[in-house]
C-alpha cells in the first residue's frame, strides 16, 4: 500500500480519494477565508498557460486560453464524487493530482492553487495502471528527478 | 536541455509537466509510456517542426540534432558557405577532393559533386 504524507506532516493510508479531497476542502477553505485565495486557479506563467492550451485546449474544444484555464481551474475545484479520483503527492512539489474516471480529464496542482497540466489521458495508460484510482495512487507515488 | 529534441533553451526544467517549446513533449505526460528516443523518432518522422508560436531566428532542427550527436534517419553534412564554393570548384576542375565539413562524413564529396 502506497503511503501519502501530508503537507502537515501526517501519513495516511490512501483508502481512497476522499481523504484528500477532505483535507484540500478544508484548507481551500480555510485559505480562501484569508483571503490567499480567489476565484481562479491560473498556472505558473503565461508560458504554461500558452503552451498547455496549445497542445490540450482543442481537446476539450476551448477557444481561447482564458477558456482552457477556466475549465482547468473548475475541473481542479470542482467537488469530488465517485467518480473523480484524487490524492497528493508525497514527493517533491506534493502535487495533488485529479482524474475523472469516464472522461480521463487529469488535472494536476501544486501549491494548493498552482496548475501544472489539465489534459485527457488516454485509456490505455489509465487501464495499465489497473483503473482511475490506481492511476492517480501511480501517479502521487511517482518520484521524478 | 531537452533530452527528446536537444533544445538547450527551455525556460523550464524538462520535469513537472513543463512542456518543450521546441518538440512540444510534456514531461511527465508525453515520456510516461515512451522513451525519450521513442518520441524524438516520432518528432523527426513528423517533420522536426516547432511546436510553440515562432522558432527563434535561423533555428534548425537538423543543425540542433546533429550537434547533440542525435540519430538522424538520413545521412547528412553540414558545409560552409565557402567549403562548398571550394568543394564547385574542385568539381569543376575535375577534382574529387574530400570537402571538409563541420560534420565530416562520407557522402560529403559526392554531395559536392552532385551540386
Amino acid at each position: 500500500m502506497v503511503k501519502i504524507t501530508w503537507p502537515e506532516g501526517g501519513i495516511g493510508e490512501p483508502t481512497g480519494y476522499r481523504i484528500a479531497s477532505k483535507y484540500y476542502r478544508h484548507h481551500l477553505g480555510m485559505m480562501a477565508g484569508r483571503g490567499y485565495i480567489g476565484s481562479t486557479v491560473p498556472f505558473a506563467t503565461a508560458f504554461e498557460l500558452s503552451s498547455h492550451f496549445v497542445k490540450h485546449g482543442h481537446k476539450f474544444g476551448a477557444a481561447t486560453e482564458q477558456e482552457y484555464e477556466r475549465m482547468a481551474d473548475e475541473f481542479m475545484a470542482r467537488p469530488l464524487n465517485a467518480d473523480l479520483y484524487e490524492c497528493v503527492s508525497s514527493h517533491g512539489r506534493r502535487d495533488r493530482i485529479r482524474l475523472e474516471g469516464t472522461t480521463r480529464y487529469f488535472g494536476v496542482a501544486y501549491k494548493v492553487n498552482t496548475i501544472s497540466t489539465f489534459h485527457p489521458r488516454d485509456a490505455h495508460a489509465i487501464a495499465s495502471k489497473g483503473g482511475p484510482l490506481g492511476f492517480v495512487l501511480f501517479k502521487c507515488a511517482e518520484v521524478r528527478n | 536541455m531537452c533530452p527528446v529534441c536537444f533544445y538547450d533553451n527551455m525556460p523550464n526544467a524538462p520535469q513537472d509537466y513543463h512542456i518543450c517549446p521546441c518538440c512540444g513533449t510534456e514531461f511527465g505526460n508525453d515520456d510516461q509510456e515512451r522513451t525519450h528516443e521513442q518520441l524524438r523518432q516520432f518528432w523527426i518522422s513528423t517533420g522536426a517542426k516547432w511546436f510553440f508560436r515562432e522558432p527563434p531566428p535561423l533555428w534548425n532542427p537538423w543543425l540542433q540534432l546533429s550537434l547533440a550527436g542525435a540519430r538522424l534517419p538520413y545521412s547528412s553534412c553540414t558545409m560552409t558557405f565557402t567549403t562548398v564554393i571550394s568543394s564547385s570548384r574542385s568539381v569543376r576542375q575535375g577534382h574529387t577532393s574530400r570537402s571538409q565539413s563541420i560534420f565530416p562524413c562520407d557522402d560529403c564529396t559526392e554531395l559536392a559533386e552532385a551540386a
